[in-house]
Parts: structure tokens; C-alpha cells; sequence
């Protein structure tokens, strides 16, 4: 049947708050209702487009791309795009826009239009339209003007007049001028129905963001909220209801649908062209970088090894990626040039061609990686090479080099969609239902961690603060949260992802500002990038990767020079280390989770490490893999293969498909999936968007599993530990290159240790753990630590002699990175002789003056810290004539200075107030002998399986897993050590406030130690004394 | 008791039992319940707080000539001006507690050589003693926390970083050497913390009253003695008001009933005067047409005073001549309508129809223009409030047309019909929904009919 409608004027929730439904549900919504095509036209950008455009695929629905234009006179302008070059045209148009004006206010002008006017169709828009709002201030000239205006710019069939009828009182009357305005000036009508939800229940939705665009609440907004429920989607026939009088308007609806052709499937991407030598192609040049790379990063170039780069490179030149990876080495080399610690990550691990070209570090050959996890044949879309950098100054510096060499219209970050969820999303729900603010106060607050969709439903939530569910509004703040979540809220900027384009980047994506000065962002999201065929380089930022940088620099600048490559992959101390799980400040295997499973995996070799850092993560606990693993390596169960076929697939992992490539390779082997197929099924299982798509594999893999004869049970099992990669899949390469950063930080520790935790302190906030725990660990492993000084510590923590650490001042909260600089460098000039020498040449504020005075850091040049901090109230005259006899003589010790020096404890509190951290006694230590009962942390060992104990300390770290039912992990530091607790969800929920609330706890229950992971079942828990302890802040809820 | 600091609530306020279970000033509400779970946590109120403030200033002033209302819930007296007749400052003190009980007020009172020295003992005191007479300084001041001078809080910030936390290790320091450091706000702090400390009271006159009340020895059957008392009342209160070169702003009429009730009522004087025939000609006309079902058995009036406004009429300018006896005008049209049923109409911003709110007109307010952006266009409705019920005979269809009306107002065949025009709203509370047609009938008649779920009624009708 032929249709008889198109909606062409559509916007999603990409408008950001003036659209209630996704792009996907429109297009399902569209393909119920028999359209053949559907137009998005968010506001200012085609950010639904790509969305829309797969979802429409997937229904058999034509996608049309447009865009709604906010003009410099306040009026919406809807475009269409009906070719390729009027697609480039809004995207440039969008750009020009966007990076001219703010990131809240950037409209087009209207001398703007006729430049990039060809390709476009224009509608005249709904009520926010220029020719409406005309008409209805009665201003018939206006209108005529500003139609014919249209016309010029556009071209004559290019304009339609848009008419919209919602079943609104004096709609009629500016309806008929339309109508009369089109007939006048001979151009075609066009009905829509200015679509702002898919389904007429998602006006709720709409009203709701109408407020939060609005900020105000729906008490107050009045006719800023939707007259009724009539913008929905709507099918063929009530529109031809509706428009019953004017059938051409809905049959122009078809012609000009049938009239936009433009489709993204090819927006003529092209990634920029490597500018090779004369003679080179891009594919010779590649090849003879990468052998000549080869030959250094192989000692022997074998022929197994050549043989695989032939045949990457035979792949690479036929899929015509040879520019992409010779602009990924570039960087690699911009990166060693400027001496900036470069790793690849992800699957391009798997590639011999990116580890010879040093983009990576792992040797895929020897580690027997599979190719096509990172490239395959009929692999659709590029391949994936994402880079860790340093975090910070220095990974930016490659970003702005991106932005340089390729300009600001050629490289952007692409977008971070910020959704409605959590916390914040009800939070404006509750104020736009105009909840008392001490209700959201209490509902945001009491329970900080925002972790209540595992424990806590919504409606409980709701009543704990302070709004019983009989209020008349509780039912409207239930319903409105699973609608409004996931919606887009505004639009972000991806950590590191960049999209670079040879030409112009902002003729296939709209470009704007990101909050961050000089950084551009795109429109879409990397997953829509990826979708669309636009290739994106990761730049991670990884603190670990700072940590390593300068941990090696410092290593050099010791005398002790150690090459990240030559650490010995075989050092039975770094062994130890991990088996003792002593790993804190050790990248990826520090958190407790991964240290209540070294002791039981006793790492023996590297690949063990490996496994470490794949295992412990929520794709294998939730698919159960953990203890079978770990069981079977213990000998305590039989390895099962699954199949006898899938032996050589999964011998590594005694029988457990733990990795990505193996999940590829069972389909290979026991499905014969090709290669292209394997990757599909692979992609799919991380889709997160689709459930569909990942049914429909699965099917797939049974059925080609069953043509194969393979057994039902084996069948079973092999969907099963397939299903369980859906959301959590870790490819081996991954945790390959993951596994040579955990054995680096780890050799550091046993090897370097001064240096590590130097490196760790200066490049807080990282990792998992506070530096005051750091630092207590720092001591268990031989370390000293010297306070901050004004007399000695430069800006970041420097080592002293062997063994001993001074602290910086970036430790100092409160101050800058400038005065703790300028400190260090009067210093370096001539030595300070005396306070008021301090004071004058360094010129600090009271405030800064105070915070050292109060952490000791003056203590070299006064008595002790309270006469410090007496002496710095004192003014100083900068214009004393005699300030030079002071400044050269050293102040006797002040006989006179009648404050008293601080107790043990009130030094404690004002190390942690002033720096987070204290190199004197830990808090525990002070109160110890209050509480004889108490047993310490490292006492634990001593304790029989069962005892019943109690143990106290500063909770460093509460966690709550959502693999872990509800059970809480609690870990506590006392002076010697770190004791952990588990509390079951009951527990948790009685004392909710006091465990996540209180500094110092006090934990009893029944002791528990299995493989020599000890841990408390937590039977009460309370908080210890009645003092106020001070101690550092906790990392929670990961 | 939680305030918010701009950036977050925290406790700024809590009992004692709170205190002992950990609770602590400063602590956001989650800390303190999780240090107290069975906490009750209370907002400031701060038009509570005004209203003690204010009755606190009443009972200092009956107390002594000379109060100083020193700072929010906090006043000083100048006892040398009072008779104690023999009776001891603690005693005094007391009876002046009892006083402050019988308004409902809790108290505590220091009484001390100087004002400040008054104000610590006043913090000093407490439920067991809430009278606290100072005669020895140094030996009182001593061990007291520096607390009870709150001093401003970068000082506060200071001395304890040096580890000051008693008056006594306060006043240990020299006095230049805190000058030094701490500047004029030290220099006091330590004066105080002295005892020595020693200034002015910046006096506050007490707030004359204009009231005169009575209370009558049996039931009244008539109003006629009433309105005798209240002319007498207006004729005394107005005297007083001219002599002070005032006029009254509000009256407001109190009147206990027989039943134990009250009567009450506010009158805004729309051009506040001090004339007593134009005064009392307000509480007439209210008589005029109250009702009570009880009798009053006493009666009392307040005058708000303000000062006189004097202004000279313009040209141009449509300000009342009169408004007061625009106001009575109103107040009789009132009376026959009833309250709230008059003034300016205005149409409130929703979509609801017929929702509008009434608004008494502001003659001072300058001239607002009517024009708005929308041109008006169609006929104007006349609205039947309440709207009529009605009968409507629609064809079965996706939108049933109306054929046939049966009402109190149209009725018989609709020859046209317009619509349906829906509308909705507030379906976060109280959701409403219908369904607006413009139907004319075979009369010729154009009325607005609506459907609500299956009921049908006839808004209006359109002027032709």
C-alpha cells in the first residue's frame, strides 16, 4: 500500500529537553504506523541522525536527515536535506554557527543561508516559525516578506509552507492565512504534525523537560506546558482526517519525501591521506616502516613472524587502511619525540603490523593473538587503535597537535551523550513537581553514594526522605523516572576520543565548542562515529601511565635507570609481591577484589597476570567463571573443554572462555563462523544498545552449531559462556597490554620503591586508594617520609636519599600551583634565614601562610607550629626600611611566643586538614590503648577461622559491587594495616547512615580465612567513640 | 535544626539529648542521623523567629527604659534606671522569666557590670539556672569556652589554630600582641573575654501600641453598643495617631465569641489617613452585614500606624480621588456578592479554561497598556458559571460529532459543529481533560459545549 503521510518536521530528545522520545523509539513508532520515511529535525544539529538512520534500517523505515535552525531574530527555521551536498551544506552551516557564537546561544544569521542553501529544503515552521509568529502578531506584510525571502534563498520549489493542526482552539484562523499565504504566493502546502514524542504518553515527559529548559516547576509554568497531547506521531489516516480539506498538504508530504534522497550510508568519509615520500605509495611506505620496525622490536625476524606481517599487510592494503595506520605511527612517534609514555591498547594488540610500528607493546606472535579479533576481511567499519597517554598536560599536548596539523574544521572530540539517570535525573524531577527542597535535599543526600537501583527501590527511597507515597504527586515522580531515563540531557565531550577527516571533518558532522577552551567537539558519540564509518582515535588518558613516565624519569635521574621494555617479565620477587597481594598502588590489581584473589591465584607466571586482570571483572563474576577457573587451577575440579574441538581454543584458560578472541575463535571452531561472521558475533555481545541484534547472533550460532552436530549440552554451554561476554567482553590483547602496565607498577614497587610511590603522590587523584593509605603502605615496604618543608620540598614530592621521600607542595590544599613554585625557586635563589625573609620574599597569602604554618611546614623557621602560626598573623611591612636586617639575620627562637605546641593528636588533625595525610602516628595509634579489645589489622593473621573479633580503623573504602547481592565491602587502615570487612545487605540497610557516613568504624563479627584472605563477617558495626577522629576521606562505591 | 550555608545544609541548632549521641553543629543531616537515627530535623523558620525576636523586644521594654535589642532573639537592659525595690537581681530576674513564661517564651538572663559581661553570663545560663548574676569576672570568664562570645568566625578560625578554646587562655595573651594579630575584632574579643569591656547601649524606643480593647459584663444582642465602643475607640485611637503626626495603615478587629471563638479581621486602609469618621465608616459598613452565630463579649482594635503619604494629583493621571471610600464601595459590593468575588479580573497562566484570578485594583500603579502581542479574534463568549449540564447526541465515529443538544440553555439539532478543540493538564496532580466543540444550533444560537469523559455541558454562549 501506498502511503499517504510522511512526517517531515520530527525532534527527539537530542534537541535537549524540547523532544521526549530517542531517535530509535520515533523510528520504531514511525514503522507501527506504516510510514515509509520519517524526517528528524532536532534543534541546531543532526545529533539523533545516526541513531535514527540504523534504527530505521533495521525496520525497513527511510530516514531523512533535517535540522531545526534557531535564527538571530528568534525564530526555528526546519530544514531538509534532500542530497549529499545539502547534507554538507547544514553540517557546515550548523558548524559556522555553532563555533561563532556560545555554547549555549550560537544561531544562524540569515545573510548566512544562501551560501549554503543548495541541497536544502526548507519548511516554514511550526509555532516558533517566522511566518507564523507574523501572522499571528497580525503582521500580514511580514509574512508575505519573510516567505518570499525564503524563496530567494532557497529556490522556488524549495520552500513549503508547513501546517500543523493540533486540535488547539485558533489554530483554524492562522491556519486559513497559511493558506491563503501559500495559494498567493503559488507554493505548496505541507501537513505535519510537528512530532515531539513518539507516543501521546510521553507528554508527561515533554512537560517535564519544558520545565527543566525553563527552570521552573509545573506549578508555575502554565502555558509554557503542553496545551494537550497531540504531538505524537501520528498515522496516515488521522492525518487524513485531519486534513481533509486540504489533501494536498498531506500528498506533498509523499512527493517531497520521495524527493529527499539523501541517505547516510555514504557520507563520503575519507580518513586524511599520510603524506608519504616521493615514489611511495601509502602501501609501500607502511610496509617498509613496519619492517624496518620489525627487524628492531624482533631479534630474530622469523618466518612465522614475517609471514603474519605479510599477511596483515596483504589485508591492510586491500582494505585500503594503509593511511590510518601510518597517521596512528605518527602519532606514536610525535609521542617518543616528545617524550610523552605511549601504549597501544585494545585489539590492535592482536596486530604484528602495530606492534613492529611500536604503536604496542605486546608481541601478538608469541602470544598467539588472534588477527581478526582487530581485523577481519568483511569486517564493515575501521579498525579500532586506541593509545594511553599520560593523563593531563601531556596527553593534551597530543591533542593539540591532532588539532593543529589537521585544523580546527578537520579533528574534533567526538561527543559524550550525558543522559538522564541516577541522582540528578530525579532531582529535577523532583523540582520540576516542585518538591520542598528539604525533601530533595535529604533524597540527594542521604544516601551520597546514588548506588539505590541495587538495593533501595525507588518508592522506599522516596519515603526515607520525607515523601510518603500518598502523596498526591509520589505516583507522577514513580512514573516519570523510567521515562525520562536515558534520555539525553546536553551534550559532553568524550575523554579521548578524536575523529580526523581528510578535508573538512564539519562536512559529515557538525562541529561546536566544548566547555574545555580550545577543544572542538562533534556532534555524535563514538558509537555513532563507528556506525557511520568515521574513524576515531582513542587518546586515553590513564594516571597510571603518568605515574610509570615519572617513576622512570626519576629512576634515570637517581642513577638507577631502568627501560620499561627490558623489565624482565620473570622476577619472582614482583611474584611474591602479588601473592602476598601487597599490590596497593599497583595498576589494575589493587582494588579489593583483585587482592582477595591473588593469594588464591598465586600468580607464577606473566600470563597468570593476565588472567588476573581479566577474571576480576563483572563480565566473569556474573557469568560465574571466577571459581571455576580458580578451582580448576587448583586441582580441586576436572578441566572441561566444553568440547573436545574446542581444546587448543581454551587450554589457557583450563577450560574457561575468559576472552574476546577465544569467544571468536569457539565460533570459528565449533560453529565454522568466518572470521567477518566471528567479529560480527562479537560486536553484537557488546552492543549494548540492542538486545535484538545480540538474539538474532546467538540464533544464528546455535543453528550453525547444530548443522555441525555438536551435542545439546555442549550446545548449552557454549551459548552460556557466549551470553555471559554480552555486556563485559575483554579481549586478550586488552588485558595483555593492561597486564604490562600491572607488571611495570608492580616490578617498581619490589625494585624502584622510592621512586613508585614518588611518582604515585605526584599524580594523585588516581587509582584506588588515598595517598595517606599509600603512604602508610609506602612505610610497610621500607619507605620514609619527610613533611612538607619550606625549607626542602620542591612543588611535587621529590626523593631525598635512598629510601626516603620529601613530600611536596601539591599535597598542601589551599595552595597554588604558583606560590608552591615560587616557594621552591626564592629557596633555590638563597636560602630562607628566617620567617619574615620567608614571608617577604615570597609574598603569600595569610591563608597559605596559615595552612603551612598549621602542617609544619614553617616549622624550620620557627619554633614549632603554633608559634608559626602566632608569627604569621603578625603584619609585615613591605615597606619597612630595615626588613633587609631581619631578612638576614636569623630570628633567635622567640622567647616570647606564648602559645603552646600542638598535642599528637591536634598535629594528626592538622596534617589531614591541611594535606590529607600524615607522616606522624596514624589516628589509630593515638586512641589504641582506649580500646584494648580491639584486635589490629595485622594481627589478624594470628586469629583462628571462626573467632570472633572486632576490629576499628579509618574506612578507607566501601564498596558495594552489583555482582555482589547487596553485600557491602568494608576495608579499614589501622597503624598497622588494612583490615576488610563484608556486610550483609540487611546490616547495610539497618545502618545505612552510620557505614557510609562515619570516619572511623568499629566492625565485630566472625573471622573468616580462606587461602589467606582474611575478612570479617560483619555482625555489628558502630562508630568508635565519641571523640571526633580525623583521618583521610574513603574511595566508595565502585 | 538544619540551615543551609549557600552551598549545603548542615545543623546549626540541637538539644542536648541530640548532642549526646554524637550530633554535632556542623554536620551535614546524614552525618547526624547516622550518628542519631531517631533525629528529628527541623528547618529554620525564620518569620518565627522575627515574631519571638519581637516579643522579646515587648517584654525587655516593659522591663526597663533602656533596651537595646542587641541582635536577633537577644536584648540587653540598663537596670540602673529600674526600682528594684528591695529585691534582689536574682529575684528580679526570675519575675521577669515568669513574665516571659506567661507569653509562651523561654528565657535566659545574665545580669552583669557591663553589657557584654551580661551577654556570657546570659549564654552561661541555662534550663537549671536560668538566671545567672555575675559579680566576680575573672573567676566566671576564666574557664568559659571562647564560644560564648562567637566571636567572627575568621578570628574564631585563628584562635583555634593557636589552641585558644577558653576565655581565660585567651585573656593570658597580651593585649598588643592580639591587637597585633588580630586587629579591633581581637582587641574586643579580649576585652570582653576580660569582663572589662565596656559600651553604649544603642537604645530602641518601645513600639507604641494603638489598641484599645474591652470586655463586656454580659453577651451583646445588638450591634448598636458595639459600634458605640468602636466610634469611641476610633475617636481615641485617631487623637493619638494625629498627635504623633501618623495615620493608620490596617485596623484590625478582634472579637472573642461566646463559644470560646474568635473573630477576626484585617482591614487594609487603601489610602492610610488618620480621619476617624472615614475609619470608623469602614467598620460600619462591615457591621452592615456581618453575621456571627455567636454574640461578641469583647472587643478589641488595632491600628497599624504608618506615616502619611501627601501627594499632588496630575494632570493626566486616573488615581483615585477617594480611595478609601473607593474601598467601602467595594466593601459593600462585597458584602452583597461575598468575599473574593471581587475585583480586577485576570486571566491565570494555563490552559485550564475559565481560570482566572480576581486582584484589587492598584490606582497607584502606573498605566499599563491592554495591547498584547496576539490580536483578538472571534466572537466573545459569555460563560455560564457553572458551566450547564447538558445531553449531547454525537455520531459514532473516531470523533463523535455532536447532533442533538439537550440543555437547560441549547436545545434541539446542532446545524454545525467546530471541533474538537482537546485540552489537559496537571496530570502530575489533579488531571483534567476535555473536549471543546463550537456547535450552532438550528436557532441560529452559537454556544461552547465541552465533554469530560462521557459528561457533556454547555460552557457558553457566543456573542453574535
Amino acid at each position: 500500500m501506498i502511503s499517504e503521510f510522511v512526517e517531515l518536521h520530527a525532534r527527539s530528545a537530542f534537541s535537549f529537553l524540547r523532544g521526549a522520545s530517542c531517535p530509535e523509539q520515533l523510528a520504531r513508532q514511525a514503522a507501527v504506523l506504516g510510514m515509509p520515511a520519517l524526517a528528524l529535525c532536532d534543534r541546531d544539529g543532526v545529533y539523533g541522525a545516526p541513531r535514527l538512520f540504523a534504527t530505521a534500517k533495521e525496520h525497513g523505515l527511510r530516514a531523512i536527515v533535517g535540522a531545526e535552525l534557531s535564527m538571530l531574530d528568534g525564530s526555528v527555521l526546519p530544514v531538509l536535506v534532500e542530497n549529499r551536498t545539502g547534507y554538507q551544506n547544514l553540517c557546515r552551516l550548523i558548524t559556522q554557527a555553532k563555533l561563532r557564537g556560545s555554547k549555549t546561544d550560537a544561531p544562524v544569521m540569515w545573510e548566512d543561508l544562501p551560501e549554503f542553501a543548495e541541497g536544502l529544503v526548507c519548511l516554514t515552521g511550526d509555532e516558533e516559525g517566522a511566518l507564523r509568529q507574523s501572522l499571528e502578531r497580525g503582521d500580514l506584510d511580514g509574512a508575505e516578506t519573510g516567505v518570499r525571502r525564503l524563496r530567494a534563498i532557497f529556490g522556488a520549489g524549495n520552500v513549503y509552507v508547513e501546517i500543523q493542526r493540533h486540535l488547539e482552539r485558533g489554530e483554524q484562523w492562522v491556519n486559513s492565512l497559511l493558506v491563503q499565504l501559500a495559494a498567493s504566493e503559488r507554493l505548496p502546502l505541507l501537513a505535519s504534525n510537528g512530532v515531539l514524542y513518539a507516543e501521546r504518553g510521553q507528554r508527561a515527559t515533554l512537560d517535564v523537560l519544558t520545565c527543566i529548559r525553563n527552570h521552573t516547576h509545573l506549578d508555575v509554568a502554565g502555558e509554557l506546558l503542553s496545551r494537550n497531547s497531540e504531538r505524537g506521531l501520528k498515522p496516515a489516516r488521522h492525518m487524513r482526517r485531519l486534513f481533509a480539506d486540504l489533501p494536498e498538504a498531506l500528498s506533498n508530504t509523499v512527493y517531497l519525501g520521495d524527493r529527499l534522497q539523501f541517505s547516510m550510508e555514504n557520507l563520503g568519509y575519507e580518513f586524511p591521506r599520510y603524506p608519504v615520500p616521493q615514489g611511495e605509495t601509502m602501501d609501500s611506505f607502511l610496509r617498509k616502516v613496519t619492517l624496518a620496525g620489525a627487524r628492531a622490536r624482533y631479534t630474530h625476524l622469523g618466518a612465522p613472524a614475517l609471514a603474519q606481517l605479510n599477511r596483515e599487510l596483504a589485508l591492510i592494503e586491500k582494505l585500503g587502511f594503509a593511511g590510518y595506520f601510518l597517521i596512528v605511527w605518527d602519532i606514536a612517534n610525535f609521542c617518543t619525540e616528545h617524550d610523552i609514555l605511549m601504549q597501544g591498547r585494545g585489539s590492535a594488540a592482536n596486530s604484528a603490523v602495530c606492534y613492529s610500528l611500536g604503536i604496542t607493546s605486546c608481541d601478538p606472535i608469541s602470544n598467539h593473538l588472534l588477527f581478526e579479533r582487530f581485523l577481519s576481511e568483511g569486517r564493515k567499519g575501521w579498525p579500532d587503535i586506541d593509545l594511553d597517554l599520560p593523563s593531563g598536560s601531556r596527553r593534551e599536548s597530543v591533542i593539540q597537535e591532532l588539532y593543529r596539523r589537521y585544523g580546527r574544521h578537520g579533528a574534533a572530540m567526538t561527543a559524550n551523550i550525558i543522559t538522564f539517570r541516577g541522582k540528578s535525573a530525579l532531582r529535577e524531577i523532583g523540582k520540576a513537581l516542585n518538591f520542598p527542597p528539604d525533601v530533595l535535599n535529604r533524597f540527594s543526600s542521604l544516601y551520597a553514594s546514588g548506588d539505590f537501583p541495587h538495593t533501595l527501590d525507588l518508592q522506599t527511597h522516596l519515603q526515607s526522605a520525607g515523601m510518603p507515597l500518598e502523596h498526591p504527586r509520589a505516583a507522577a515522580f514513580l512514573s516519570l523516572y523510567p521515562q525520562l531515563y536515558g534520555l539525553p540531557r546536553h551534550l559532553g565531550q568524550h575523554s579521548g576520543g578524536m575523529i580526523i577527516c581528510q578535508g573538512m571533518l564539519d562536512s559529515m558532522v557538525p562541529l561546536e565548542r566544548a566547555s574545555m577552551p580550545g577543544r572542538v567537539v562533534a556532534q555524535w558519540d563514538k558509537d555513532d562515529c563507528e556506525d557511520l564509518g568515521i574513524i576515531k582515535v582513542d587518546l586515553l588518558g590513564l594516571g597510571m601511565m603518568s605515574v610509570l613516565q615519572e617513576s622512570l624519569e626519576l629512576c634515570r635521574s637517581q642513577g638507577r635507570p631502568v627501560e620499561m621494555a627490558a623489565i624482565s617479565r620473570d622476577d619472582p620477587a614482583v611474584f611474591e609481591l602479588m601473592q602476598r597481594a601487597e599490590t596497593i598502588g599497583v595498576f589494575q590489581i589493587e582494588s579489593r577484589a583483585q587482592m582477595a584473589t591473588l593469594p588464591r591465584m598465586r600468580p607464577k607466571t606473566f600470563y597468570d597476570v593476565v588472567i588476573e586482570v581479566a577474571i576480576i571483572r563483572p563480565g566473569p563474576i556474573q557469568g560465574d567463571l571466577v571459581h571455576p577457573y580458580l578451582n580448576r587451577r587448583a586441582g580441586c575440579e576436572p578441566v572441561d573443554y566444553i568440547h573436545p574441538l574446542l581444546e587448543p581454543v581454551l587450554k589457557r584458560t583450563l577450560g574457561v572462555p575468559l576472552f574476546q578472541e577465544q569467544i571468536l575463535k569457539v565460533a570459528m571452531v565449533i560453529a565454522d563462523f568466518r572470521g567477518d561472521e566471528a567479529e560480527e558475533l562479537r560486536r553484537a555481545l557488546g552492543f549494548h544498545r540492542s538486545d535484538e541484534r545480540m538474539r538474532k547472533v546467538i540464533l544464528k550460532l546455535r543453528a550453525a552449531m547444530e548443522r555441525k552436530g555438536i551435542g545439546p549440552e555442549a550446545i548449552e554451554k557454549v551459548i552460556k559462556g557466549v551470553a555471559s561476554f554480552a555486556l563485559y567482553g575483554f579481549p586478550e590483547s586488552h588485558a595483555i597490554s593492561f597486564a604490562n602496565l600491572v607488571w611495570t607498577s608492580a616490578w617498581l614497587k619490589v625494585h624502584r620503591t622510592a621512586e613508585f610511590f614518588t611518582g604515585l603522590l605526584n599524580n594523585q587523584p588516581m587509582g584506588f586508594y588515598s595517598p595517606a593509605t599509600l603512604l602508610r603502605d609506602g612505610k610497610r615496604h621500607g619507605l620514609r617520609f619527610k613533611p612538607v618543608s619550606v625549607l626542602h620540598s620542591q612543588w611535587k614530592c621529590t626523593i631525598e636519599e635512598e629510601g626516603c621521600i620529601r613530600l611536596g607542595f601539591c599535597l598542601v590544599r589551599g595552595l597554588s600551583t604558583g606560590r608552591g613554585k615560587r616557594i621552591a625557586a626564592q629557596r633555590a635563589e638563597q636560602p630562607f634565614v628566617s620567617l619574615h625573609d620567608f614571608r617577604t620574599r615570597t609574598q603569600l597569602a595569610k591563608d597559605e601562610l596559615r595552612v603551612l604554618a598549621k602542617i609544619g611546614a614553617l616549622n624550620g623557621l620557627a619554633e614549632h607550629r603554633r608559634d608559626a602560626l602566632w608569627q604569621v598573623e603578625e603584619a609585615v611591612d613591605p615597606g619597612d626600611l630595615f626588613s633587609w636586617v631581619n631578612r638576614n639575620t636569623k630570628e633567635p627562637a622567640s622567647m616570647d611566643q606564648p602559645l603552646a605546641p600542638m598535642s599528637p593528636g591536634e598535629r594528626t588533625e592538622a596534617d589531614y586538614h591541611g594535606t590529607g595525610l600524615t607522616v606522624g602516628p596514624h589516628p589509630m595509634q593515638l586512641v589504641r590503648a582506649d580500646f584494648p579489645h580491639l584486635w589490629r589489622a595485622a594481627d589478624l593473621p594470628e586469629a583462628r577461622n571462626g573467632d570472633w573479633v572486632a576490629i576499628a580503623g579509618n574506612v578507607i573504602c566501601r564498596q558495594r559491587p552489583g555482582t555482589a547481592k547487596g553485600f557491602v565491602f568494608v576495608s579499614v587502615e589501622d597503624e598497622t594495616g588494612i583490615a576488610n570487612a563484608v556486610i550483609a545487605p540487611a546490616l547495610f540497610e539497618k545502618l545505612r547512615l552510620l557505614i557510609t557516613q562515619e570516619n572511623f568504624l568499629v566492625i565485630t563479627g566472625r573471622l573468616q580465612n580462606a587461602d589467606k584472605v582474611i575478612h570479617i563477617r560483619a555482625s555489628s558495626v558502630e562508630r568508635l567513640g565519641e571523640t571526633l577522629l580525623h583521618g583521610s576521606g574513603s574511595h566508595d562505591f565502585h | 535544626m538544619v540551615d543551609s550555608d549557600g552551598s549545603e545544609t548542615v545543623v546549626v541548632e540541637l538539644t542536648s539529648a541530640a548532642a549526646k549521641s554524637g550530633v554535632e553543629v556542623g554536620m551535614t543531616p546524614p552525618q547526624a542521623m547516622a550518628r542519631c537515627p531517631e533525629l528529628q530535623i527541623l528547618s529554620r523558620t525564620p518569620a518565627a523567629e522575627r515574631t519571638l525576636s519581637e516579643t522579646l523586644l515587648g517584654i525587655a521594654c516593659g522591663a526597663s527604659a533602656y533596651v537595646e535589642a542587641t541582635a536577633p532573639n537577644l536584648c540587653t537592659l540598663d537596670l540602673k534606671s529600674c526600682r528594684l525595690q528591695g529585691v534582689s537581681l536574682e529575684m528580679w530576674g526570675k519575675a521577669l522569666l515568669e513574665k516571659a513564661k506567661a507569653t509562651g517564651l523561654g528565657i535566659r538572663l545574665g545580669i552583669a557590670p557591663n553589657p557584654d559581661l551580661a551577654l556570657v553570663a546570659a549564654e552561661c545560663a541555662n534550663a537549671a539556672h536560668p538566671v545567672r548574676v555575675v559579680t566576680n569576672s575573672p573567676k566566671f570568664l576564666g574557664g568559659l569556652s571562647l564560644r560564648v562570645l562567637a566571636p567572627p568566625a575568621p578570628v574564631a578560625a585563628i584562635l583555634q589554630s593557636w589552641g585558644i578554646t577558653t576565655l581565660g587562655e585567651l585573656t593570658r595573651l597580651k593585649r598588643d600582641d592580639v591587637a597585633a594579630r588580630l586587629g579591633p575584632d581581637g582587641v574586643h574579643l579580649w576585652d570582653q573575654a576580660n569582663g572589662r569591656s565596656t559600651r553604649l547601649l544603642r537604645l530602641v524606643r518601645s513600639p507604641e501600641s494603638y489598641e484599645e480593647a474591652f470586655d463586656f459584663e454580659r453577651e451583646l444582642d445588638t450591634a448598636q453598643p458595639l459600634l458605640f465602643l468602636l466610634r469611641r475607640f476610633v475617636d481615641q485611637l485617631a487623637a493619638r495617631l494625629n498627635a504623633a503626626g501618623l495615620v493608620a495603615g490596617e485596623m484590625r478587629l478582634s472579637m472573642p465569641l461566646s463559644d470560646g471563638t474568635r473573630y477576626e479581621r484585617l482591614f487594609q486602609i487603601p489610602s492610610p489617613t488618620a480621619k476617624a469618621d472615614l475609619l470608623f465608616r469602614i467598620l460600619d459598613t462591615h457591621f452592615e452585614n456581618l453575621r456571627l452565630d455567636h454574640a461578641p463579649v469583647g472587643v478589641r482594635l488595632n491600628m497599624e500606624p504608618a506615616k502619611a503619604e501627601h501627594q499632588q494629583f496630575q494632570l493626566y493621571e486616573n488615581a483615585l480621588r477617594d480611595p478609601n471610600r473607593f474601598a467601602e464601595t467595594l466593601a459593600r459590593i462585597s458584602a452583597v456578592v461575598g468575599n473574593g468575588n471581587v475585583g480586577v479580573p485576570g486571566l491565570k497562566g494555563t490552559h485550564k479554561p475559565d481560570q482566572f484570578t480576581l486582584t484589587m485594583p492598584d490606582f497607584n500603579a502606573p498605566v499599563r497598556s491592554f495591547a498584547s502581542g496576539k490580536p483578538a479574534v472571534g466572537l466573545p463568549l459569555r460563560r455560564f458559571r457553572p458551566p450547564l449540564p447538558a445531553q449531547v447526541h454525537a455520531v459514532a465515529a473516531e470523533l463523535p460529532r455532536p447532533r442533538y443538544i439537550v440543555s437547560e440553555q441549547a436545545h434541539g439539532a446542532v446545524v454545525d459543529a467546530l471541533g474538537p478543540y482537546r485540552i489537559s493538564g496537571d496530570w502530575w496532580e489533579a488531571a483534567w481533560s476535555a473536549e471543546e466543540w463550537d456547535v450552532q444550533m438550528e436557532d441560529g444560537g452559537l454556544y461552547r459545549i465541552s465533554r469530560h469523559g462521557e459528561a457533556w455541558t454547555v460552557e457558553g454562549c457566543y456573542d453574535l
